[in-house]
């Protein structure tokens, strides 16, 4: 049985590499992307003239409020309809890392919010101008407190990535639905993908931890 | 009149339908120290908050070495200045807040270089050099390294008055600078401020401590009820107070 197993394992080696890259070639491009459109959303939440809050606010609400999976669904199958065809790895990132941006830009107004209001004065005080307050006084101490809700996002992310087997990218969970296809060993290669996921959601929790440490308020 | 630093005329604040300044005015030669006393609500903060346009006013000029900042008078209509202008304004005044307010993500030495470098655009070797020399200034030398969150109270605030000065304001503004500090750090801050005068700074300074504003300032105006009730030299306030309202404040504070 576990003989079976491992010849199994050494078999499909390649396609599980390729699997584990596709995931973390989804989720990292997700996230990047997810958080560079945060950003914007994010700065429009806390700045914003009354209109451009209310469409940051009503695209994160909306967002947020919608299953990934449908929005997944989504962006693969109802964009074809308007004549916008998206591979399913492009309907995969672009779906992911709009889910992302709605968390990044909820989660980056309430560290801006947070940020105390005599440091803005004390910044305004030493003739810092808005966009110089905003670069070396509030987003550092924002983006310290946020930190933690980000590598659970990320991590959320990792998971969530799952779900773009279900448009036929090949990454872990389709990779391992495959494998089993051919040899029936569920148990194993379900665990073995639970594994991984779990070894990646790990390294990516470790590092966010030591970076925390690194940037710490003294 | 070439050493006029600062003139107020006529200022009024509200707050909605809350008037806070009901007409103040003012003014400070160079070198002048002014201590603003009065109970609270009375009005002192806002005032030092409007010098350094960290609050709009609704009526009034304030003038800095003669010119109006804040407002101008565009077509005969009392129009705010534009907020590139009101960041230079500002920059001719120096602040130091309760709360000391100093970024704790910055070094000791980096609060003070952050504006010296971004606003004032110096090199990074100079502005290193002013942040060292104040901090001596204000008795931390060794401190340059530490964050924030690692000096006492009493430090802190004085490397908030070392970011402040390193500036070169042109009139420094103390807002109950020692309210927030337990009492035995109250001392190193106000000797720090002491000093600081004698060196000649304009400096207006609201606090509670009436021995300090006694001893560092050369006019005290008592404030009440958004005015200034009165007006006269330490003596003439603290040992010949004539209103009723002023011995009655005197009264219940210490000394």
């Amino acid at each position: 049985m576990s003989t079976g197993f491992f010849n199994e394992l050494w078999l499909s080696k390649f396609m599980i590499f390729r699997g584990i890259y596709t995931c973390l070639f989804v989720s990292f491009s997700s996230i990047v992307i997810g958080t560079f459109i945060g950003m914007f959303v994010g700065l429009a939440l806390t700045y914003g003239n009354r209109f451009t809050r209310f469409l940051a606010r009503a695209y994160t609400d909306i967002i947020r409020g919608i299953p990934v999976l449908v929005l997944i669904l989504t962006f693969y199958f109802v964009l074809s309809v308007i004549g916008i065809n998206l591979s399913a790895l492009q309907a995969g990132i672009t779906s992911l890392a709009i889910f992302c941006s709605a968390h990044i830009s909820e989660m980056l107004r309430g560290g801006l919010q947070n940020v105390p209001k005599g440091q803005i004065e004390a910044a305004k005080a030493v003739g810092l101008s808005f966009f110089q307050t905003f670069i070396f006084v509030s987003l550092p101490q924002a983006l310290r407190q946020i930190l933690p809700t980000w590598i659970n996002t990320a991590v959320e992310i990792v998971k969530g990535s799952t779900l773009v087997s279900l448009i036929g990218v090949i990454e872990i969970t389709l990779v391992m639905q495959q494998i089993i296809g051919r040899n029936f060993l569920t148990m194993q290669f379900y665990a073995l993908a639970g594994l991984i996921y779990f070894l990646i959601g790990f390294s990516i929790e470790r590092t966010g931890k030591y970076v925390e440490k690194k940037v710490a308020i003294k | 009149m070439t050493n006029r630093v600062l003139e107020i005329s006529n200022l009024e604040k509200s707050y909605g339908d809350h008037k806070v300044l009901k007409g103040v005015s003012l003014a400070m030669d160079k070198g002048d120290v002014i201590s603003v006393i009065g109970s609270s609500g009375s009005g002192k903060t806002t005032l030092l908050r409007c010098v350094n346009l960290l609050e709009d006013f609704q009526e009034g000029v304030i003038k800095i070495d003669g010119k109006e900042i804040g407002y101008e008078d565009v077509k005969g209509k009392r129009t705010k200045v534009s907020a590139k202008q009101v960041t230079k304004d500002r920059a001719l005044t120096g602040m130091v807040f309760q709360s000391f307010n100093l970024f704790p993500h910055l070094s000791a030495a980096e609060n003070i270089t952050l504006a010296l470098k971004k606003v004032q655009k110096k090199s990074k070797e100079e502005s290193a050099e002013i942040a060292q020399h104040w901090l001596e200034r204000v008795g931390l030398p060794d401190r340059g390294t530490s964050f924030p969150g690692q000096l006492s109270g009493g430090q802190q605030q004085r490397v908030a008055i070392a970011r402040a000065l390193a500036m070169n304001p042109k009139l420094m503004l103390f807002d109950e600078v020692t309210s927030a500090l337990d009492p035995e750090l109250i001392n190193e801050v106000l000797d720090v401020i002491k000093s600081v005068a004698a060196d000649g700074m304009t400096m207006l300074i609201v606090t509670h401590e009436m021995r300090f504003a006694y001893e560092v300032s050369n006019q005290v105006i008592f404030m009440n009820d958004g005015l200034i009730a009165e007006q006269g030299t330490p003596d003439a306030i603290f040992k010949n107070a004539s209103s009723d309202r002023l011995n009655a404040f005197l009264k219940n504070t210490k000394f």
